[in-house]
């Protein structure tokens, strides 16, 4: 049977606690959705990151001088 | 949900600290948006962390975005394809989290921690009365997604301005939407502030902290 979204993610979270010395992870969620969704959607980001589909993230706001 | 009043208190301390912080190295002008970047200069300088952004181009109705955090750093990951003002609220309550969270609050178990998250919230949405609910403690890494949220809400849109903003609502001087688009934030971020019970609960721990 093949995994649900949340086991493959419940592994992913417990290798980069293994690996990378994970020590906590914080989520903004929102919105009507269940938990698989929610692992489906934590899923998809990392599979796009590990794609390198990404990119850094400058707001170019600074007040500072 | 039932937040611990001390964990509250915790949290207005240090959004007042960041806001301190913030007022003494970046000349921002009265009524301006926060500015990500320094907010993010302040965080990493106060709790000696050093911060990733990072936006990541995914499918996804739900999630805005999370952080990572390890030792003596963090990365936040945000949902490329949303409004730009949830882009800034996602990074802002992100970065949030990396400095309200102590360890108590800490948890490598993500799934479980989205699992209560989203269970507290439909029974937020739920039609039952609060008194009619038993009172429970939620866990520490629960109330800490919550309490970033509401740190978050308050370095977007600044206590000081709100009396007179309300003031200004009811007399139809001003919108929620104006404000919202004035300060960047999402609409609810303002409807939330302005809120009655909020307002009262903002009111309360500033007076607080402003005493000592």
């Amino acid at each position: 049977m093949d995994k649900t979204e949340c086991q493959k993610l419940a592994e992913r979270f417990a290798s980069m606690a293994a690996k990378d010395g994970l020590l906590d992870v914080k989520f903004y969620v929102a919105g009507e959705v269940v938990t698989e969704q929610a692992c489906r959607e934590v899923n998809r980001l990392y599979d796009a990151l590990e794609k390198g589909e990404s990119g850094e993230l400058d707001f170019k706001d600074t007040y500072r001088r | 949900m039932w937040l611990l009043k001390g964990k509250l208190e915790e949290t207005f301390r240090k959004v007042n600290a960041i806001q301190e912080h913030i007022q003494m190295c970046c000349l921002a002008p009265d009524r301006a948006k926060l500015s990500v970047d320094d907010l993010q200069w302040v965080i990493e300088d106060l709790y000696e962390i050093k911060i990733q952004k990072i936006e990541v181009a995914f499918e996804g109705s739900f999630l805005h975005g999370l952080v990572e955090r390890y030792t003596g750093r963090a990365r936040i990951l945000v949902r490329k394809n949303q409004e730009e003002d949830y882009v800034r609220f996602t990074t802002i309550k992100e970065l949030c989290q990396i400095a309200i969270s102590e360890k108590e609050d800490w948890s490598i178990e993500g799934t479980k921690t989205l699992d209560a998250l989203l269970y507290e919230v439909r029974l937020d949405t739920s039609a039952e009365k609060v008194e009619e609910r038993a009172k429970t403690v939620i866990p520490h890494p629960i109330q800490s997604e919550k309490l970033a949220e509401i740190a978050a809400i308050e370095l977007m849109y600044p206590f000081k301005y709100r009396a007179a903003d309300i003031a200004a609502v009811e007399a139809g001087a001003t919108t929620l939407r104006a404000l919202a688009v004035h300060f960047h934030a999402p609409e609810f971020v303002i409807g939330t502030a302005l809120h009655p019970t909020h307002h009262a609960l903002a009111e309360e721990f500033w007076a607080m902290i402003n005493k000592r």
